[in-house]
């Protein structure tokens, strides 16, 4: 594969590289090796929605994501009425660029969540959170329809947005009131997250991030055997995070997180206690 | 010999106060540019001013041209100061959003 890469991509990477990059979540790749990782991907796992309305997404993206983007809230205001307007003439021919628009037009709100959150605006934040999870399930069920109407798709994308809708729930609360939060727990019974985490991991146990998520959750849920599992799942994909102060790239580590402290106080540092929600359970 | 070594000394002398001439002319020419104000950031002075045309003209001209090594940290704190203001970072371990 590494000879492909290379016959593709003069000055590709070198297998040192490519596994570094696979294995450790702390690894940030450059533009080159993103580009190729991207390319790569893209090859492997096709992606199915029409280029326009992906590249529309990655246009989004880049604007969010930009600090020097002087006019930027306004100019997400402007594409948001410009996504609604089209989401609504689509007919039932293109559901998949329907999903797709949908699903940036819950990117778009779900992105305000954290500052409304922190800014203490609260009609806006419950406004800006419904219309995420609107348009989020919009999405799910028209690729749901196309999933089951001679579309096939890939299980990722379904649980993708799922997750989603979960991390408005979990989002829109602040971390020191999340574990008291009876909307995140009511989503969360009701969505078989947890289930469907550990089945996507069966899939794919390397993504740590899916790992990490569940752990949170059934820290929130304290869960113990839960903890546990999706603990056993995060190490499974990255050794580093045995230590509990291992970060990954743009997340804190477990120890310096709140969501994690049930885990942390009442499971991983202490092993007897583990022995005990076991042997209980197994008695 | 010896008027070679005065004429030599003459000439160094005169390069350097023409220099030291040619550097005050400028300097004299900056200041009578953007006036009282100098110490302002351009780009507040031309928003706070519009009929202050010179200093307009110099803050377009700024942004055309390349700039001196000594003017960047200002404008890059001028940018710092427009993203703090732009967006808070979020807190906590939030949940990203899937794609």
């Amino acid at each position: 594969m590494l000879d492909a890469i290379e016959l593709q991509y003069p000055g590709g990477m070198d297998e040192k590289t490519l596994y570094a990059h696979y294995r450790a979540p702390h690894r940030q790749a450059t533009q080159h090796i993103t580009a190729i990782i991207n390319k790569l991907h893209e090859q492997v796992f096709p992606n199915p929605f029409p280029v326009d309305a992906e590249a529309l997404l990655a246009m989004y993206n880049r604007v969010q994501g930009s600090r020097k983007h002087s006019t930027r809230d306004a100019d997400i205001d402007s594409l948001e009425i410009f996504v609604q307007a089209q989401c609504a003439l689509e007919p039932d021919e293109r559901r998949l660029r329907r999903a797709r628009l949908s699903w940036l037009l819950g990117n778009i709100a779900f992105d305000r969540l954290a500052n409304l959150r922190d800014s203490g605006q609260r009609d806006l934040l419950a406004r800006n959170k419904a219309n995420a999870i609107t348009a989020y399930e919009k999405a799910l069920v028209n690729l749901e329809y196309c999933n089951t109407h001679g579309q096939p798709l890939d299980a990722f994308l379904i649980y993708k947005l799922r997750q989603n809708i979960l991390a408005c729930y979990l989002n829109a609360v602040h971390e020191n009131k999340r574990d008291s939060d009876p909307e995140i727990k009511k989503y969360l019974v009701a969505s078989d997250y947890l289930a469907q985490s550990r089945s996507m991991l069966e899939q794919e146990p390397f993504q740590w991030m899916i790992a990490r998520n569940g752990l949170r959750f059934c820290s929130l849920l304290q869960d113990g055997k839960g903890v546990k599992d999706f603990f056993d799942r995060l190490v499974i994909a990255y050794k580093g995070f045995e230590d509990l102060s291992y970060s990954p790239l743009s997340q804190p580590s477990l120890r310096d997180s709140e969501s994690f402290r049930w885990a942390i106080m009442n499971v991983l540092e202490k092993p007897a206690s583990v022995e005990k929600i076991y042997g209980e359970k197994h008695a | 010999m010896h008027k070679n070594l005065w004429l030599s000394v003459l000439l160094t002398l005169f390069l350097s106060v023409s220099g030291c001439a040619k550097h005050e002319d400028a300097h004299s020419e900056s200041t009578k540019s953007t006036g009282s104000i100098s110490t302002q950031p351009a780009a507040s002075a031309s928003a706070s001013a519009p009929t202050q045309t010179p200093v307009k003209d110099e803050a377009a001209n700024r942004s055309d041209t390349p700039k001196p090594e000594a003017e960047k940290p200002k404008i890059l704190r001028k940018k710092e100061v427009g993203n703090a203001e732009d967006k808070a970072k979020p807190s906590g371990d939030d949940m990203e959003r899937m794609d």
